[in-house]
Order: structure tokens, then sequence, then C-alpha cells
């Protein structure tokens, strides 16, 4: 039997980025709220001898124990789905801070014109560019309207960056200069200005310089130290919630963090919601935590799943088109191609966001008219820092195990970099997010299920974009190439891209959306979902920059129902 | 393995438990050290204490022993062998440096299936097990243990029924046949494509060469040096900006740890 625990005023379930950003705002502002996190609390110090790629990156220490939960996953509408039984495709974090702990940090704007996707595409090219099996959508919001909370996210997070030059002029400088250059990036960036294309430093959340933000939070100068994605930084230079926005929480009387606080549903009285309830997973005792507003903050899979669990909003339904809640599930496809050159650059040597980046193939900055396909992708050079159990590039045709593979590793090993693009994926009608009729959770529910594929304009997206980087690499005249190549099917096994999106996403209307554009729910005024999981379609860069933004304009929305209790936006 | 091997082994810890000698080097060059030395755990090109890290001081040539290099999922000899063959053909000793066996890549794969990788703890491993599409990824029930455990009998069984001898007496390109009929699906294993095994065995070899040495492979970071990878280091500040191939010594975690 649950115990029932005293009502607070606002419960945020999941403590990444979204969370932590809502929590510290309407904490600062005497809101008491409560942080559930399924996880256990992480600090800094609690990466001080964490440079082990054997744990952190083959045995996925940060990430969702999947023995637990995972999804299931087919990639068409009359397969079975199957459980994925390990990490491949993407990757989902846990623990205080979630994802924002383990991140890269390359932190973005969405272009204007992703806001306004279907819109502008028709306007410019007609009603017919794209199918109707393709379900783009404007956001409702536009950029003017997300900018502030945007900056606000950069400012919190003090990304470093300059000017890019295919975007829109900012309106003031990044809270801190460009990282510094390697030998391998000025390389590459020769070689994009060679091939005629504008290059500029990747924005990054990792500090250049020690800095210290609006909140008082005070990050460290970042080292270069190579064990970045996939691990914590032992520095606090790592733009992160542990470091920003949950020590601004906790600095708070009226916030308070439950960490081992697995929620399970979303709970509703004759119709209206009234709390969570979650399970300590240590213990299994389930708790009833009332409630005034809950606030949805898990990710992009968790988002949806508790939604589809607790019955809110329509599931959507890929047969009739009705229904909003798992609608335009889209990933980011990641063409890739891996250089070979005889010189030897200090590859070890680097960090999450270390990049150059070009934006003459993204968005709507060249004219689509004569390609069967719209948007693009970021295209970037990084130096990360490699690490030696899984990064063996070896030149195409060389078998992956004895004397020729040993060999030719190793010497590629400082001699090799790849460049890759954050390509949108476009949400299409059999891309979609449900319930699995099988298989379930450590705690008998069931799990998500994946419905995914490859789509044609996908495909000629990455075609294109493989090209161009084809076209970059060359100016650096490597000794030889591998492109990625996309398979019959996408494959769940292949590590690909972590940035899984939509399932809740946000709109103009309540026939085609789940939340408004304050993230509330259409369906329950005192329901707000935040995440990757609100947006529409996948943008041409990474992610958490929106996310970040979402979060902020969630917080003020959830501020003003707190007062007014009633919908934020007119449906 | 036959049982009397079995007995054999267990007769030589029982003698050193009950005559109270302590170390392997007390043994070797006497009478009774000629006499157990064939059943001595296979010897590796590196000094047994090699992998703690510790071993400059030791110029006295008395060798302290290394309490880690016991079986902790190995059941026998031989199947460490097996094991050590198998993953010195995947990433061989050449003109870069030592391969798998000289890494202690198979004291590597031994500690590691004995604990949550073995049982493919962090995995979801509920049922039903249904075949599943290519794209599905990996669908078999069998953990990773008693895939080893399969696949090192399998491997064994062909050399043994092909050419007479067990497989680490075999030629490299012997093994490498087995090895490739493994990878290719060629032969049968219970529960999996016997690819599947394969490539546990691949990404669990280059785990083991290249590992922090704390998990016992990637002895003195030998596989590291070849890479030139300088391993855990805390800053490259000073360097990220130079022209230049930077060599740096390398340093582990346990470089970190200070109690
Ligand atoms: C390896 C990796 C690298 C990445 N690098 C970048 C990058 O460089 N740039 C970028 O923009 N994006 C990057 N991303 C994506 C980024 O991590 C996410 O966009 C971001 O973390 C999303 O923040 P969030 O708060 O929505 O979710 P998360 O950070 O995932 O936080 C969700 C939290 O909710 C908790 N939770 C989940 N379910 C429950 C439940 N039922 N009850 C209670 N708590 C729950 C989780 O444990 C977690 O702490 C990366 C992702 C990965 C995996
Ligand atoms: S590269 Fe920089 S930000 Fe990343 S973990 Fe190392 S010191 Fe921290």
């Amino acid at each position: 039997m649950a115990e029932t625990l005293d009502k607070k005023e606002v419960v945020v379930v999941g403590m990444g980025w979204a969370g932590s950003i809502v929590a510290a705002e309407l904490a600062k502002s005497g809101r008491q709220v409560l942080g559930l996190e399924r996880g256990r609390e992480k600090t800094t110090q609690d990466y001080l001898t964490a440079h082990d790629e054997y744990r952190y990156v083959v045995g996925h220490e940060m990430m969702q124990d999947l023995s637990k939960e995972t999804i299931t996953y087919r990639n068409t509408l009359d397969e079975e789905a199957l459980p994925m039984r390990r990490f491949g495709a993407f990757l989902i974090g846990t623990d205080v801070g979630g994802g924002g702990v383990h991140w890269n940090g390359d932190t973005w704007f969405y272009h204007p014109y992703d806001f306004e996707l279907k819109s502008r595409t028709e306007e410019k090219y007609g009603q017919n560019k794209v199918s109707d099996d393709y379900l783009i959508q404007d956001w409702g919001i536009t950029y003017d309207e997300l900018l502030p909370y945007y900056e606000k996210f950069e400012e919190t997070a003090g990304i470093s960056g300059e000017q890019n030059p295919m975007g829109p002029e900012r309106r003031k400088p990044y809270p801190t200069p460009p990282m510094k250059m390697t030998p391998l990036l000025s390389d590459f960036k020769a070689a994009c200005e060679a091939a005629g294309t504008t290059p500029f430093r990747t924005p990054a959340g990792n500090m250049s310089e020690e800095y210290t933000n609006p909140d008082g939070m005070t990050l460290a100068a970042c080292q270069y130290c190579g064990f970045c994605e996939k691990f914590g930084c032992e520095w606090g230079a790592k733009s992160s919630p542990i470091v920003t926005t949950i020590p601004v929480a906790k600095q708070q009387d009226s916030f308070e963090l439950r960490t081992n606080a697995n929620v399970l549903e979303i709970m509703k009285e004759d119709g209206e919601v009234t709390g969570v309830l979650y399970i300590d997973p240590r213990t299994q005792k389930e708790y009833i935590q009332p409630a005034d507003v809950v606030v949805i903050t898990s990710h992009t899979t968790n988002n949806t799943k508790l939604l589809l669990h607790s019955e809110l909003g329509t599931p959507y339904d890929p047969e009739t088109g009705d229904g909003t809640v798992g609608k335009n599930y889209c990933l980011h496809i990641t063409p890739s191609v891996t250089a070979f050159f005889d010189k030897e650059y200090n590859m070890s040597m680097g960090a999450g966001a270390l990049g150059v980046t070009i934006d003459d193939y993204n968005n709507d900055n060249f004219d689509h008219s004569e390609y069967n396909f719209i948007h693009g992708g970021s295209i970037s050079m990084k130096q990360q820092g490699k690490r030696p159990i899984l990064e063996n590039a070896v030149p195409q045709g060389t078998k992956n195990w004895g004397a020729e593979f040993k060999n030719e590793s190793i010497k590629a090993y400082n001699r090799s970099a790849g460049a890759w693009a954050q390509m949108i994926t476009l949400p299409y009608v059999n891309n979609y997010l449900s319930l699995d009729p099988t298989y379930t959770d450590e705690y008998g529910r069931p799990l998500l299920r994946v419905t995914y594929d490859l789509t044609d304009h996908d495909r000629n997206v990455h075609e294109f974009i493989a090209d161009r980087i084809e076209e970059i690499l060359d100016e650096m005249n490597p000794v030889s190439k591998n492109r990625s190549e996309l398979g019959e099917h996408f494959d769940i096994l292949p590590a690909h891209n972590d940035h899984i999106v939509g399932g809740t996403i946000m709109g103009a209307d309540p026939e085609t959306s789940v939340v408004n554009n304050y993230l509330q729910m259409w369906d329950a005024d005192n329901v707000f979902v935040i995440g990757g999981s609100n947006f529409p379609h996948n943008g041409g860069y990474n992610p958490t920059g929106t996310v970040g933004a979402l979060a902020y304009r969630a917080a003020e929305g959830i501020e003003q129902y707190l007062d007014d209790n009633g919908p934020l936006v007119d449906a | 393995m036959s049982n009397e091997e079995t007995e054999k082994s267990f007769s030589r810890r029982n003698f050193l438990k009950m005559s109270g000698v302590a170390t392997g080097t007390l043994i070797t060059g006497t009478y009774l050290g000629s006499l157990l030395g064939d059943e001595a755990p296979p010897a590796t090109d590196e000094p047994e204490t090699g992998n703690q890290g510790d071993s400059e001081g030791s110029d006295s040539g008395s060798q302290q022993q290394n309490f880690t290099r016991a079986y902790k999922f190995f059941q026998n000899p031989e199947e460490f062998r097996i094991i050590e063959a198998a993953t010195e053909r995947i990433f061989p000793e050449d003109d870069n440096g030592p391969g798998a066996k000289a890494l202690g890549v198979a004291w590597f794969i031994d500690h590691e299936l004995s604990g949550g990788y073995g049982a493919n703890a962090r995995e979801y491993m509920k049922g039903p097990f249904k075949e599943g599409t290519d794209f599905q990824g990996p669908q078999y029930a069998t953990l990773r243990r008693d895939i080893f455990r399969d696949g090192i009998r399998l491997m064994n069984e062909e050399a043994l029924s092909n050419h007479d001898m067990p497989f680490y007496e075999l030629e490299g390109g012997q093994q490498d046949e087995i090895l490739t009929r493994l990878q290719e699906n060629d032969l049968e294993l219970p529960g999996l494509e016997a690819g599947d095994f394969f490539e546990e065995l691949r990404l669990v070899t280059l785990s083991g060469a290249y590992a922090d040495p704390l998990y016992g492979g990637n002895i003195e970071m030998k596989g590291w040096e070849m890479k030139k990878f300088p391993g855990a280091y805390m800053s490259y500040r000073e360097e990220i900006e130079q022209e230049g191939f930077v060599e740096k010594e390398m340093q582990s975690n346990s470089t970190h740890i200070s109690h």
C-alpha cells in the first residue's frame, strides 16, 4: 500500500537540465518545490578518479540501468517490437543532473526557420515540397519569442562561442570567448574555407575560462582532459546542472531534492491531476506525492511513457492519424566521414564541444529548389579526446581483428579524425512512441515501444550532407576516407546519436500537439511536460540549448499558473 | 580437459597450501618445481608482478607474488589457455608491441566474466526471447559467462576434431581458421549465433588490451603505449594548442588515488 505524503506546491519529476532549471527558478521565487529523481545524488567530487573508459563508456556507468527499464523497438507497424537489451543507437542518462552531466556541452539556438518549418517551407517551395506523410508543423512559438530564454540558458551555462556567420545576428556576445584552437581544428577550418564554406567555433559548454553565472555559481576553466562525453567533469568546468541549477535550487529553503524516487504514474482524482506515484527502487516501497502542479522532465522516452501510463492526453494512432501523445518521434541521423592522414595529431587531448562548425548546409541557408529534401544539418569536426578501447578506425576493407587490424588501428589512432553532421530528421506518420503490449519494466509496467525507420527524405539529406563532408575533408589531403552509409533499415545496435525527440510535442493547436508554448498540457492545466519531447522535429543542431530555453519559459508559465490557475494559452 | 588433469591441479594447490610454500618463485628450479611445472598457470611474457605497477623497484630479482593472478571465472588452465591463444590471434604481438597474451587480456576476461559483465547485469534480460530482425539488436537469453564457456569448448572441440590438438597448440593460421568460422556463423552454439560470441570476444579483447590497468589487462600500460594514449591525465591545457605530436609518459587512474 502506497504511503501518502504531505502535499507540495510543485513536484518536478527528473533532475536533469529541464527539471533543475524549473526547480531552481520556482524555488528562487519562494515556491515550494520538490524534485524527484530516480537516480542518486552526484557531485563533482564523484568524478575525481573517473578517467576510465571501460567503466564509463563501455560499461555505461552514467546511463539508465537497462535491466530495470528499457524500450522495445521495431522498424515497421507490422513487426513485433523487441526489447533494446543493451545500449546502442542512443543513450539515456540517469542520476541527479541527468544527461547534463555526461553530455559534451554543444549548445545551440535552433534557427528561426525551425520554429516555422511548415509555413516557411510552404511559402518558399509550395505545398508539395514534402509529402503529407511527413508531419512537419510549426512549433507554436517563434525564435524571437524564445530568444530571451535561450539567452538566459546560455548565461546560466556560461556557453562559449562566436557569431555564426550563417545564423541570426546575436543580440549579445557569448558569455565566454571561444575555446582554444588546436592544430587539427585549424586544418579543418582551412579546409572548410577552401571548400567555400564559412567555419566558426562550435558553441561550447566547456568553459574557455573561469566563469561566474548570474546565480553566482562559478565554473572552472576547462582543462581539455579528453574524458568529457559520457563522463562527469572532475574540474566543475563542464556546464552541468550539478554545478549550476542544482546547487542554486538547494540554496533555497523552499526546495527539497528526493533521490531514489522513480515516478511511475501521474495521479488523477475525478479527472484532475493531484500528484504523482513513485517507488523507491532500493526498498520497492511506494509513495503518493500530492502536488498542485506536476512538472514532467524525465527526458523524451519517459516523458511520453509517463503520459501514456497515466492516460493523460490522447495516444497517437498512426493508422488514423488521430491523437498526439507519442507522435513526431525523431532522431538525429549522423552522416560522417573519417579521414586518415599522414600527419600525427594529439588526438587524446580535447573537450566535448571543442570544435569547428559550418552551417552552410543547414536550415534554409541554401536554396532547396533543386533538391528533393528540405533543411539539412550543421557539419562539425570535434576534438573531443579519443580513447583507445572503442577508437579503432581502420581504412575500409581492413578486417576487424588480427595483425593487420592491430597495426592499422594503432597507426590511425593519432592520424585520423572524423567530421559529422547533426542532421535533421523529419517526423513521419509511422515513426512514433506507444506502450508495448508484451514487455514490462522492473515494476511490471509496459515498456515504451519505439517504432522507427529511416525515411526517403532523410536518406536524401544524408546523401547530400555526406557528399559535402567529403568535399571538405578532401581539402585536408587525406590518405583515405571512410564514409558512413545508411543500411536497409535503422538498426538499434550500433551507436548512432543520442538526440531523441518528440512524443509530447508543442504547438498552437490541441489537435496536433500535446502542450502549448508554455509546455502546459492542453488536457491538464496543472501538468507541464518539458524536454526534447516537445520538439515537433529535430533541428540541425544538438538539442539541449532548446531544452534549456523551453524550461526557462515553462518556469515562467508555471509561476503564472500558480497565480491564475488556468490555461496560459487559448486553444 | 580430462578429470585426471583437474585432479592434478587441485593436488598442486593443496600441496602448496599444506607445505606452506608461499610464493611461486620458491619452487621454481627445485625438484618439486620441475615436477609441478607443467601444471603451473600458463606463464605470460610479463613478470607476474607487472600489473601492480611497482616493478621498477624490484631490480633485486625477487618478485612479489601477484595475488590477483588466480581464476575467478575459468575453471582450469585449459580454458585460460584457449582464451589466451584466441585473443592473441585477435590482437597479436607485433612490431608495435605486445599482444593480448602479454597484456594479460585473458586475466582481464577471467575477472570480468566473474562479475556484472558475465551476468549481463545492466542489460534487459527478461523474456520472452524471440529471434527478431537484423535491426533489433541481440535477443539471446544466454548470459555471457555461459556463452564464453560454450564458446571456449567449441573452439577446442574444433581444434581436436580437425587437428587432433588442443586449440592453444595449433598454428596461428589454424587458429584463425576456427575464429573465422566463428565470425562467419559457420559453427554452432546453443542459443545464439557463433558470430555473436566472436563479436563479444573481439570487443572484450580490445577492452582487455586498452582498459585502465586497474582491471588486470593492459599490463604496465603497454597497450596505451602502442597507441601513444597517455592515459588518465587531468589536464592538457598547456599542450592542447601545440603543433606537432606531444609525447607524454603514460599515467593510470591509480595515480589519482591517495589514501
Ligand atoms: C552521451 C550524450 C552526449 C550528449 N551531448 C549533448 C551535447 O553535446 N549537446 C546537446 O545539446 N545535447 C547533448 N546530449 C543530449 C542531452 O543530454 C539531453 O538533451 C539533455 O540531457 C536533456 O535534458 P533533460 O533534463 O530533458 O533530460 P535528462 O538530462 O535525461 O534528465 C532526465 C532526468 O529524469 C530522471 N528520470 C527519468 N525517468 C524518471 C522517473 N520515472 N522518475 C524520476 N526521475 C526520472 C533521469 O534519471 C534524469 O536524471 C547528449 C546526450 C548523451 C546521452
Ligand atoms: S574536457 Fe573540460 S569540461 Fe570536459 S571533462 Fe575535461 S575539463 Fe571538464
